[in-house]
């Protein structure tokens, strides 16, 4: 198995290279001009190509391309002249506090999830299974640019509870948590209903049941470990929610996220960043895939890593 | 299996809460800064300790840099930095930082003589070589992003310790203004430190020094200097002792924060919030803003016809806009603000729906007219485009929206990719129209293909006249030009930007000056 994780990282190399030439080129491909935009709107064409000159923007794409992997190589990301520091230390801060958000609303979508999925897989038909559902339901539908903001004007505005904005400890993140988790929990509630309902089908729960054992024990012991699979894989995704931050959410609780921060930079062609930026995400987004597969492997040992 | 899954789900968490509690030590940010950033997270509310006074600001700023002082989301630099005058409502100059100045009737030499009692926060006395050292900068470093404004400018020569001259290539008749928003920089501290570290805490002589400035999360936190010179030369001085600034993008997420009392002054108010913020008891504060949106003809395309040009004009109906698609603001009656170059005997802008149809049916052949716009160029301009389209398609034009993001529509609008575009002016000063009759107007900056002769020698006796009163009179001349031939540019309204505050915040205490910004001399907070 190490043999084939070493040459799935060798993979993931080649895969980074292709994701670096993609990240240099979208944003010049897409037009606009950095040099333009950090110029005031009078700014004539000699003053812009100067600027560009400055910036090392007039030199072939190619030769800019190796020059950005250069620094990659040694540690460095380049240089952000829309926030005039480096690239690396301003995506590493906004990242942490992407990830914060990330995590605690993955944790707290499944602790919600879990029993609640289970709750109507075993209960399929009735009331509470119905009830279940519809919430999930509503919950997935929900638009979270409106949520977002229900939530602030309830919570924050009305009853006072929570903070509107700001960066901070938990109660900061309170809010926009709440916002992530509406739609992760109500997804991973449906999944998990499903899985456990194909599985409380199978012939071995009915073996097991026939045995002797508890529904209680079955259901804790024997499904909820195969139900568990589909949570894994929403490890997976919910690092690349991680990496890519919520630009919605970070937005409008004033969250300085990285999601906020690619945005901002795309507004102004700040190349460097955008194209670190999205290195540093798919690079995260290998990675975690990479773990979440090992993690199937030893949470089910019957899946073999491949 | 599921044990040790759940007990490591729990280690987890446990994990977090206590990395996420906001007792942690300050670490060490890019900037230098504090990562638990004091700005208005403070778990104490304004005016906790009950010796300080504290305000926490916000605004819509996309992120906070020092480059330029004239834009109306930077405060920190004027709070900080301080000025070399101080301009009142009407656009006149006053003695700050500068308590002399002389300015020949020739306009290539002004005189500038600084107080002797500024300091800087570094401790270093502000002298002429520090005024020497901030206004060469622009003229050495082209890429600088004022350098054009000091093209005229040829050379800084010092007088004496406090005095410098300067001395210019060409006749530069709004040097005052323009010098105005370059903030006066520590020369020591800047050669000692480097531009970057110097910016990232600079060392100021303004009225409140920088404590605390984080560009990752976009705040800052300002505290009173007590060695800045004004605090007993102006009466009633402001009595804030502590300043939080924090960007807050979302419109709503900026009004919800003042009214749960996180942010005591916002900026950027939507006008449909006004009535609410004022039926809760929040002060609204409307301020003439200079900006001006106007529509862009290109005159290479349909719009080298001017009766084309005229029919776009009298289709739109700038009142309806303002009233029902803007809701704040004030209609075009001239093209430009009130103030010094405006004519108050001009009848301004027809609307003329008939008219503009029988123009159209006689001189348009069909051909879909393309309305650039950038979603970041105003508030509503979604709506704006619509509204113009609406009218514009009613008069018989078949108009198609391009509606682009700033950066795509800068590199369209510059290389005259359009024939309509909507675009925006800000002016410094009330009235000054200097900048755009010379590089809007005269040096066709957008890209117009305007080729109207008469025009463009108009805006040449503007450009260097130092005579006040004759400059006037060209200006006047210029707008007058423009709004006879209908172009190139269709002036359509003035927007007003609203400010709001709680009731801590004495809102008449809050000086306006000419360009719609206000400055915290005065500012009072209970």
């Amino acid at each position: 198995m190490w043999r084939k994780i070493v040459r799935r990282l060798l993979f993931t190399v080649i895969t980074l290279i292709g994701v670096s030439i993609i990240a240099f080129a979208l944003p010049r491909l897409a037009g606009g001009d950095l040099a333009r935009e950090l110029l005031p709107g009078t700014a004539t064409e000699e003053e812009i190509q100067a600027k560009r000159v400055e910036m090392g923007l007039d030199k072939p794409y190619i030769e800019q391309y190796v020059i950005y992997m250069r620094g990659i190589l040694r540690g460095d990301f380049g240089y952000s002249h829309q926030y005039r520091m480096d690239v690396g230390p301003l995506m590493w801060v906004r990242f942490i506090n992407s990830a914060k958000l990330t995590i605690l609303t993955f944790i707290f979508g499944n602790l919600i999830a879990i029993p609640l999925g289970l709750i109507a897989g075993t209960h399929k038909g009735s009331w509470i299974d119905s009830l279940v559902m519809f919430i999930a339901l509503v919950g997935q539908a929900c638009p979270q640019v409106w949520f977002c903001l229900l939530l602030i004007l309830f919570f924050a505005v009305e009853l006072g509870w929570f903070p509107v904005q700001g960066v901070g400890g938990l109660k900061y993140m309170a809010l926009p948590c709440l916002s992530g988790l509406l739609n992760q929990a109500s997804g991973n509630t449906r999944m998990l209903r499903s899985g456990m309902i194909d599985t409380l089908d199978e012939d071995y729960v009915t073996a097991t049941r026939a045995r002797g054992v508890t529904w209680n024990k079955i259901y804790t012991k024997y499904a909820l470990k195969n139900v568990m699979l589909p949570i894994i894989t929403g490890l997976g995704s919910s690092i690349g929610a991680m990496v890519g931050g919520s630009v919605i959410v970070e937005s409008i609780f004033g969250w300085p996220g990285i999601g906020q921060l690619l945005v901002a930079a795309v507004g102004v062609r700040d190349y460097q960043l955008v194209q670190s930026i999205l290195l540093f995400q798919a690079a995260i987004m290998v990675i975690g895939v990479l773990a979440t597969d090992i993690l199937y492997t030893v949470v089910d040992k019957r899946i073999e890593f491949n | 299996m599921m044990k040790k899954f759940l007990c490591m789900a729990l280690a987890a968490m446990m994990i977090i809460f206590t990395a996420c509690s906001g007792t942690t030590e300050p670490s060490t940010n890019p900037t230098g800064a504090d990562a638990s950033s004091p700005t208005a997270n403070q778990t104490a509310k304004s005016g906790a300790n009950d010796e300080e006074v504290v305000i926490r600001m916000s605004s819509n700023i996309s992120h906070i840099t020092w480059d330029s002082m004239q834009s109306h989301q930077v405060h920190c630099p004027d709070f900080a930095f301080g000025r070399l005058f101080e301009m009142d409502a009407d656009g006149n100059f006053d003695p700050y930082e500068c308590e002399d100045w002389e300015v020949p009737a020739d306009g290539m030499s002004v005189t500038l003589t600084l107080r002797d009692d500024i300091y800087f926060t570094s401790g270093n006395h502000m002298t002429s070589k520090d005024l020497q050292f901030t206004l060469m900068r622009p003229v050495n470093d082209r890429t600088m992003i004022s350098a054009r404004t000091y093209s005229s400018l040829e050379n800084v020569e010092i007088v004496d310790d406090y005095t410098v001259k300067l001395v210019m290539n060409s006749p530069w008749p709004t040097c005052i203004e323009d010098i105005n928003s370059l903030p006066v920089l520590d020369s020591a501290e800047f050669e000692k430190l480097g531009e970057d570290a110097y910016f990232a805490k600079p060392s100021t002589a303004g009225p409140f020094k920088i404590v605390n400035f984080d560009a990752v999360n976009s705040s800052y936190e300002l505290e009173r200097f007590d060695e800045w010179w004004g605090w007993d030369v102006f009466e009633n001085p402001t009595n804030v002792d502590r300043i939080f600034y924090t960007l807050s993008a979302e419109d709503t997420t900026r009004v919800s924060a003042l009214r749960t009392r996180e942010f005591d002054i916002i900026e950027l108010v939507p006008f449909d919030d006004t009535e609410l913020l004022k039926d809760e008891g929040f002060q609204v504060l409307e301020t003439i803003e200079n900006r001006h949106i106007m529509l862009g003809c290109n005159y290479a395309g349909i719009f080298g016809n001017q009766d084309l040009r005229e029919a776009v004009s009298l289709a739109i109906n700038r009142a309806l806009i303002v009233d029902t698609v803007i809701g704040i603001g004030w209609p075009a009656k001239w093209a430009w603000s009130q103030g010094m170059a405006s004519n108050p005997n001009s009848k301004g802008y027809e609307y003329n729906m008939d008219k503009a149809k029988e123009i159209v049916s006689e001189n348009y052949d069909g051909n879909e007219i393309s309305l650039l716009t950038s979603s970041a160029a105003t508030a509503r301009v979604n709506e704006l485009a619509q509204a113009i389209q609406s009218m514009l398609m009613e008069a018989g034009f078949n108009v198609k929206i391009n509606m682009m993001e700033e950066a795509t529509y800068d590199v369209m609008r510059s290389s005259g990719q359009y024939d309509l575009a909507i675009g925006v002016f800000n002016c410094t000063a009330i009235g000054e129209a200097y900048k755009e009759c010379t590089e809007i107007i005269g040096a066709d900056i957008f890209a117009t293909s305007c080729d109207d002769e008469e025009l463009f020698r108009l805006c040449q006796e503007v450009n260097g006249n130092c005579d006040f009163e004759s400059r006037k009179a060209a200006e006047i001349a210029v707008y007058q030009h423009v709004m006879d031939n209908f172009g190139p540019y269709l002036y359509l309204y003035c927007t007003t930007g609203i400010k709001a505050c709680n009731d801590r915040v004495d809102i008449n205490s809050m000086n306006v000056d000419a360009s719609g910004n206000w400055n915290i001399l005065h500012l009072q907070v209970s």
